[in-house]
C-alpha cells in the first residue's frame, strides 16, 4: 500500500508540474505540445514500470496504456490543427 | 439510447465487466475517428475558414478604449491614439511577419524605436506591448494588465500618445493575430508626473517602410475552430474520466480481479490533460 501511494506520489508531482508550467509560463502553442508529448511519455513508461513492479504487467495492460497515451496525443493533434 | 449509454459507460454482464468505452476496439476506432476528423477540420479551415476558422474580433478604437478606461481607474490621463505611432506599430508588425519573430528586437538587433523614428515621431519617451493569438480586444488589455511590466507601460504618465496594428499573418508557421501598441511621448511635451529614464535610441535607423493604418481585425467563422475543437476533445476526455471513475465503484463493490491497468492512474492523466486544454493555446504578450 505505501509502495502504490509513493507511485501515486510521483504521477501526482509529475503531472502537476507539466499542468503548473503551461498555467504559469507564458509558453507558446508548440513548446505546449512538447510538455504534453513528454507528460504522455512519462505516463507510459511510469504505467509499464508500475506494472512490472508489482508483477502483473502483460501485453494487454501495455496495449491499454498506450491506447490511452495515444488518445491524449491525438486529441491534443486535434486542437492544435496538426502537428 | 439509455441502454446503450449504459453500455458504454457502466460496467456489466454485458460488456464483460468493463464499460465498452474502455474496450480496446472502442479506443482504437476512437483513434481512427480523430485522426478522420483532424484532417476533416484541417481542409475545412483551409479551404473555407468562413465556416470553420478562429475568431478574431479586435479593433483599435476598442483597444484604445480599454486602455484608456484602465488609466481612468488610476486617475491618470488618458492617451491619444497618435496615426504616426500606429503606423510604426504597423511596419513593426511587418517587420515580425517578414522576418518570423517573436520578440521586442529584430533578429538583427532592430529596436522597436527605430519604426518609431522612422515614421518622423520626435519622441522623448516611447514603449512597446506586443501580444497574439488573443480572440478580443479585452483580452488583450486584460493580459497586459496582468503582467507587471506590461502593465507598467499601460499605465505610464510619461505617455500621452498611443499607436496600435492588429495584423494577421504567419508566425513559425501558424496563423496569428499579432497586436503592437506603441507609446510616445514627443519632443517638447511635459510628463503629468512621474518622469522616468529616457528611452534609448538606436545608432543606425534600419530602413522601414510606413504601413497602412489597419482599424482592426474581425473575422467570425461561423464555427470557431479553436472553441469547437477544445470542446470536443475535453468532452472525450471528461467521458473518459466518467467510465474509469464508475469502473473503479464497479470493482470495488463487486470486488471483482480483473488484469487491467490501474483506473486511477489513468484518471489522474486524464485529469491533468483536461488542465492543460483548458490553457492550451491561450494567447501570448511580450
Amino acid at each position: 500500500m505505501k509502495t502504490h501511494f509513493f507511485h501515486y506520489l510521483i504521477i501526482v508531482g509529475i503531472l502537476l508540474l507539466g499542468v503548473g508550467s503551461i498555467i504559469f509560463f507564458p509558453i507558446g502553442k508548440d513548446l505546449q505540445f512538447v510538455i504534453v508529448a513528454v507528460l504522455a511519455l512519462f505516463y507510459l513508461c511510469y504505467g509499464i514500470l508500475h506494472h512490472h513492479l508489482e508483477h502483473d504487467l502483460t501485453i494487454k495492460i501495455v496495449v491499454e496504456y498506450v491506447l490511452i497515451t495515444l488518445l491524449v496525443m491525438g486529441l491534443f493533434i486535434f486542437v492544435k490543427g496538426g502537428l | 439510447m439509455i441502454s446503450y449509454l449504459a453500455h458504454l459507460f457502466v460496467p456489466g454482464e454485458k460488456n464483460n465487466h468493463r464499460p465498452k468505452l474502455l474496450h480496446h476496439k472502442s479506443i482504437f476506432t476512437l483513434l481512427l475517428l480523430i485522426a478522420i476528423a483532424s484532417t476533416f477540420v484541417s481542409i475545412i479551415r483551409k479551404t473555407a475558414p468562413n465556416v470553420l476558422g478562429i475568431a478574431t474580433d479586435i479593433f483599435v478604437e476598442d483597444l484604445v478604449t480599454y486602455t484608456n478606461e484602465e488609466r481612468q481607474k488610476e486617475g491618470i490621463p488618458p492617451v491619444v491614439l497618435n496615426k504616426e505611432l500606429s503606423e510604426a506599430a504597423g511596419a513593426k508588425a511587418a517587420n515580425m511577419f517578414a522576418k518570423d519573430y517573436w520578440a521586442h528586437n529584430a533578429p538583427d538587433g532592430t529596436t522597436p524605436w527605430v519604426f518609431i523614428q522612422k515614421v518622423g515621431y520626435d519622441y522623448v519617451y516611447a514603449g512597446e506591448n506586443l501580444a497574439k493569438d488573443f480572440n478580443d480586444s479585452q483580452g488583450v488589455v486584460n493580459a497586459w494588465m496582468a503582467s507587471p511590466s506590461h502593465k507598467e507601460n499601460m499605465l505610464s504618465h510619461r505617455y500621452d500618445e498611443v499607436g496600435f496594428a492588429v495584423v494577421n499573418g504567419k508566425l513559425n508557421g501558424q496563423e496569428t493575430t499579432l497586436v503592437v501598441e506603441m507609446f510616445g511621448r514627443r519632443q517638447g511635451t511635459q510628463a503629468a508626473a512621474g518622469v522616468a529614464t529616457e528611452v534609448e535610441l538606436p545608432a543606425t535607423p534600419a530602413t522601414v517602410a510606413a504601413q497602412p493604418f489597419v482599424a482592426g481585425v474581425s473575422k467570425i467563422p461561423l464555427i470557431d475552430s479553436s472553441i469547437f475543437t477544445k470542446r470536443v476533445a475535453v468532452g472525450t476526455l471528461i467521458a473518459f474520466v466518467a467510465a474509469f471513475v464508475l469502473d473503479m465503484i464497479y470493482i470495488g463493490r463487486k470486488k471483482l480481479f480483473r488484469l487491467v491497468g490501474h483506473n486511477i492512474d489513468h484518471v489522474l492523466f486524464l485529469i491533468g490533460a483536461i488542465l492543460i486544454l483548458i490553457f492550451f493555446g491561450r494567447g501570448l504578450v511580450l
